[in-house]
């Protein structure tokens, strides 16, 4: 067998991801993977046995899913290899939450909420995530986007990367302006990963390994908005802090995001953008626990500004997401 | 569960006592048991028997359809009717049934289908296979790979579809069954399909011996010589059989010869087509004539071949020598299965090192073609192959081979989606596995040379088939050429008759279609042309080349005169005399006129005068060249073609309205015979009939 992804990648494949873009089938969500992972442990079963046929009715029940549908869902073997061999000619790669190369954020900020599969592209050492999540929104009035250039250019400069969902606006610029500055930046994508592998500007930084692009989602799924709702907290989770640039009150993506987050228990903190020209939302979030992003100069660096000013949140809990 | 197969066994045989091959039973119990198996055993075995059983069986235990992957486009009629016995529904998806995809997908997910049939070629279609197959495939159960040895580059029938078909299999869980079929593979390339399957492959061979038919080699390098000899031979053999050829040109050629000696012959190629049908539906008629003896030969290339089954062929004939041992063993294998005495005759010609030079080293695009194309995607962004054409001087088919190679590598370096083809990432670094390529061809000459072997083998020509093939030979056959002198088929010909194939072969008068469109919209700059189509009043009429460039007919005497004595002789004057009493355009033309060149001078415009002056028709020089241009063969596809055109030709003078010829003296891509008549035609003159010395046409099996 190609040892194109592993055997546990595989498994969740089968359990957990569409195979077309429209997804047709109850596949399981992350927190039904991972009672079936936890049955799997309990009873000794390897990823490999259920990929040779072994029966899987018991592994069901006990991890509280009918048999059936997961009967179904691991019966689609031959549409599995018809989705491997393209994802593997399109030059994307493939983890799931046991594989080494998952990043090990999404499993200790997210637990069960950790997405089951990544599909990417790009340097893969940038899959540890960490640095600057910066998000929303689409439509960004000039202070706002000169603040995001500012901010961005400033995490490239430290060494921190940017990370964005790659849609317009905000998304964009920061992204951009965080290589431009020679940084890296990492796009959690909510739909059309393969398209954007193969726009030039994309195509050209993947190559260089500068630009990392990640989406829990097939990668030719259309945009909806329920996925791009999902989306909002892997893009906190992947990084160590969060900035809202702009925000709608209550409505809208980045607000809807924000708040998620904020609520999130030991949650990624959350930086929100001042000031006089700053829409409603961000400073309704500021009412609910945003932080207001420290003015330069600062005294030390930026990394260390936003660890000094976030100290007072609680710090999220290691390994509650046990494989 | 093996009474319960055998008990369906019967049925699907209809005979109360029918009983397993050696290895049919075997290869069921493997698949049952999920295992991987290959099965490598002459056409007629009963293949096909082994996944109908297996079918069934998994379908009795509530398993989920079967999907073949098979060349075939659909089971022989008889092979069906088996199926249907035993209670199986067999559906195909491809691309000339697509009204029907819905039915079958609502079918499927019905779970009233039980074996579904896809041919190769929609695998390298990925808007087909994440769309339609991915969907459909979910609740496939098991796998059948018919023709299995194209899986291996080894495989003497390499194609580039089935690279992915072998990545697929590597893809696929263990949990899957999969029975892989072939009727010849040697152990290179069982081997190579095993790393595809994986090692606990079951492997399961059987002897390729063919009592019955008697192999028959004759040496005769003249292409009129072996027609004639067909022509006096084919109505005393037993029964009806298949003429191979390697060209589709020499199918047609040939089967139209015999016609006119009335022999009952049709040819078969991928591209035969008949007025209102599908081409599909053209291939399963004549098959299904030849299977009901209606008619008595079809003279074919490699097209019709797998899977074809016919137990009481009489003869197989080649006309040429097949590119290698495997190949000529698959086809001369479908003679005779179920007669005691059938031929296997292969002629030899002259031609046969060429073409086949040709097709090898046409099978893989040149390094330069697809560094060219991977440059205007990265310059230029995503394109249509259309749009390609305009920033790369190749021909259209040059352009989509060297992207179809591209999109099979794996991690592809171009990518086709939304209709588009695009540089991927993998592509700024990707370099062309030169290597790869050179060790296929290489492969071949070896091929070809064993080949060569064969037709020169002193000892018997049954046990060296079988030796090629890796199977081993208990005996030597007693009754090929080699072996025995009793039967064997004359080697003589009616001189007389070989006589007038030489003249049907001079008579190889060529259509020139005239073209509707120009190849983008709005393209001239110069010329007072607009728009896509060409409008209908700018048209001109069908035209006639005298033959092909090079052919054995005019073909050689049309080269002799273009590039050693610059002067086209009487006779091509009185050969194209001949050819338009046998065409007789209407409305009758009268006036010639000749295409202008800068650079062959008098050429052309001699011979449209000497032609003119034996048609009794007056000559008129009324096109000028306007401007000197690169030749028009360095421009290789339309785009650059017409480009090149635009603003060449002026009429000069007054011109008579009246229908005329349009003289050339090669016609290749139709573009200079096309402008040239639209300016005719604009400037009032009725009908332009073009009439060209050699059509320079590409070669296709």
């Amino acid at each position: 067998m190609s040892d194109y992804v592993s055997e546990d990648t595989r498994l969740a494949l089968l359990l957990c991801a569409a195979f077309e873009k429209e997804k047709s089938e109850r596949t399981l969500s992350s927190r039904e993977y991972a009672a079936f992972c936890r049955a799997m442990k309990e009873k000794a079963v390897t990823a490999s046995e259920l990929l040779e046929g072994a029966a899987s009715d018991e592994l069901a029940l006990s991890a509280s899913l009918m048999p059936d549908r997961v009967r179904a869902l691991l019966d689609r073997a031959v549409s599995l290899g018809f989705a491997l061999e393209q994802w593997e000619s399109q030059g994307l790669w493939i983890y799931s939450v046991a594989d080494a190369a998952y990043p090990v954020r999404y499993k200790s900020h997210l637990a069960d909420q950790a997405p089951p599969l990544l599909f990417g592209a790009g340097n893969l050492s940038l899959l540890e995530g960490g640095g600057l999540a910066m998000v929303g929104s689409r439509h960004v009035d000039p202070a706002g986007e000169g603040f995001t250039r500012e901010v961005a250019g400033l995490c490239a400069e430290e060494g921190m990367p940017v990370v964005s969902g790659g849609a317009r606006g905000v998304d964009q610029i920061s992204m951009r302006t965080a290589v431009e500055h020679g940084g890296v930046s990492l796009g959690v994508l909510a739909d059309s990963l393969l398209k954007r592998t193969l726009e030039e500007e994309a195509r050209y930084l993947l190559g260089e390994g500068r630009l990392l692009l990640v989406s829990p989602f097939h990668p030719e799924a259309g945009f909806t908005v329920g996925t791009a709702m999902a989306r909002n907290k892997f893009i906190y989770a992947l990084a160590d802090y969060g900035l809202v640039v702009s925000a709608d009150h209550q409505k809208g993506g980045t607000w809807a995001g924000a708040v998620e987050e904020l609520k999130r228990d030991h949650g990624r903190p959350v930086f929100v953008r001042t000031g006089e020209e700053v829409p409603p939302g961000n400073e309704a979030l500021q009412a609910l626990g945003a932080l207001p992003w420290p003015t330069p100069p600062y005294e030390t660096s930026l990394m260390e500004t936003l660890q000094q000013k976030s100290e007072d949140i609680p710090r999220a809990e290691q390994g509650s997401f046990d494989f | 569960m093996r009474k319960q197969a055998e008990a369906y066994l019967c049925r699907a045989l209809r005979r109360p006592d029918a009983q397993f091959h050696s290895g049919q039973w075997e290869a069921i119990a493997a698949l049952l048991k999920r295992k991987r198996v290959l099965v490598v055993q002459r056409t007629g075995w009963g293949k096909s028997m082994v996944y109908f059983l297996a079918c069934r069986l998994f379908r009795d235990q509530g398993s989920g359809p079967a999907l073949l992957i098979s060349p075939l486009l659909s089971l022989m009629r008889n092979q069906m009717e088996a199926a249907r016995r035993i209670g199986l529904r067999c559906e195909t998806i491809n691309s000339t049934n697509q009204e029907a995809w819905e039915d079958v997908k609502t079918a499927l997910e019905a779970n009233e289908v039980d074996l579904l049939i896809i041919s190769p070629e929609r695998l390298s279609n990925t808007s087909f296979q994440t769309e339609v197959l991915t969907p459909l495939a979910r609740s496939i159960s098991f796998l059948v790979v018919d023709e299995a040895h194209c899986i291996s580059d080894w495989g003497h029938d390499f194609r580039p579809d089935y690279r992915r078909i072998g990545r697929i299999l590597r893809h696929m869980p263990p949990r899957v069954p999969v029975l892989a079929t072939t009727a010849t593979a040697n152990n290179r390339v069982v081997v190579d399909i095993q790393k595809q399957l994986g090692r606990r492959m079951t492997l399961l061979r059987g002897s390729l011996v063919r009592r019955g038919l008697k192999l028959q080699n004759i040496h005769m390098p003249s292409a009129a010589v072996r027609m004639a000899w067909l022509a006096t031979v084919i109505p005393f053999l037993p029964g009806s059989g298949i003429v191979y050829t390697l060209t589709q040109r020499d199918a047609e050629r040939i089967a139209s010869w015999l016609q006119r000696n009335g022999i009952k012959a049709q040819p078969y190629h991928a591209g035969v087509r008949s007025e209102g049908e599908e081409e599909i539906g053209r291939r399963e008629a004549l098959e299904q004539a030849l299977l009901k003896n209606e008619i008595k030969v079809l003279v074919a290339t490699v097209a019709l071949g797998m899977g074809f089954d016919k137990p009481d062929l009489g003869f197989v004939i080649h006309f040429q020598r097949p590119a290698s041992v495997v190949h000529y063993y698959q086809q001369v294998g479908r003679a005779g299965r179920a007669l005691d005495n059938a031929y296997g005759i292969m002629l030899c010609g002259e031609e046969d090192g060429d073409i086949a030079e040709y097709f090898r080293e046409s099978a893989f695009p040149p390094q330069k073609h697809i560094q060219q194309v991977l440059t205007v995607l990265k310059e230029q962004g995503s394109l249509a192959i259309r749009q390609v054409q305009r920033y790369v001087n190749l021909r259209f088919g040059e352009i989509r081979k060297a992207l179809r190679f591209l999109a099979l590598e794996s991690p592809a370096p171009v990518i086709f989606l939304d209709g588009k083809w695009s540089l991927s990432p993998a592509g700024a670094a990707y370099k062309v596995n030169s290597g790869y390529a050179d060790q296929i061809t290489a492969q071949r000459v070896r091929e070809e040379a064993q080949m060569q072997d064969y037709l020169e083998h002193k000892g018997c020509l049954m046990v060296f088939l079988q030796r090629a093939l890796d199977d081993k030979p208990k005996d030597t056959c007693g009754i090929c050429k080699n072996c025995s002198q009793s039967g064997l088929l004359s080697d003589s010909f009616d001189p007389r008759l070989a006589n007038e194939a030489g003249i049907f072969l001079r008579r190889n008068y060529q259509v020139i279609e005239p073209r509707l469109v120009w190849p983008m919209k709005d393209l001239f700059v110069w010329s007072p042309f607009k728009g896509y189509a060409i409008a209908e009043d700018l048209q001109a009429s069908p035209g006639r080349a005298l033959s092909l460039w090079r052919d054995a007919g005019w073909g050689t005497l049309v080269a002799e005169g273009k590039y050693q004595t610059r002067f086209f002789s009487d006779e091509l004057v009185r050969g194209c005399v001949e050819m338009i009493e046998t065409w007789a355009p209407q409305p009758k033309p009268e006036w010639i006129c000749c295409i202008p060149s800068l650079r062959s001078g008098q050429l052309v415009p001699d011979f449209a005068k000497r032609l003119a002056d034996a048609l009794q028709l007056p000559f008129e020089a009324c096109l000028v060249k306007v401007r000197d241009t690169p030749e028009q063969k360095e421009m290789k596809n339309s785009y650059h073609q017409v480009r090149n055109l635009d603003g060449a030709f002026r009429i000069r003078g007054t011109m008579p309205k009246g229908p005329c010829f349009l003289i050339d003296d090669m016609v290749s891509s139709r573009w200079t015979f096309t402008v040239a008549a639209a300016l005719l035609r604009q400037a009032g003159c009725r009908n332009v009939f073009p009439l060209a010395l050699a059509l320079n046409a590409l070669r296709n099996p």
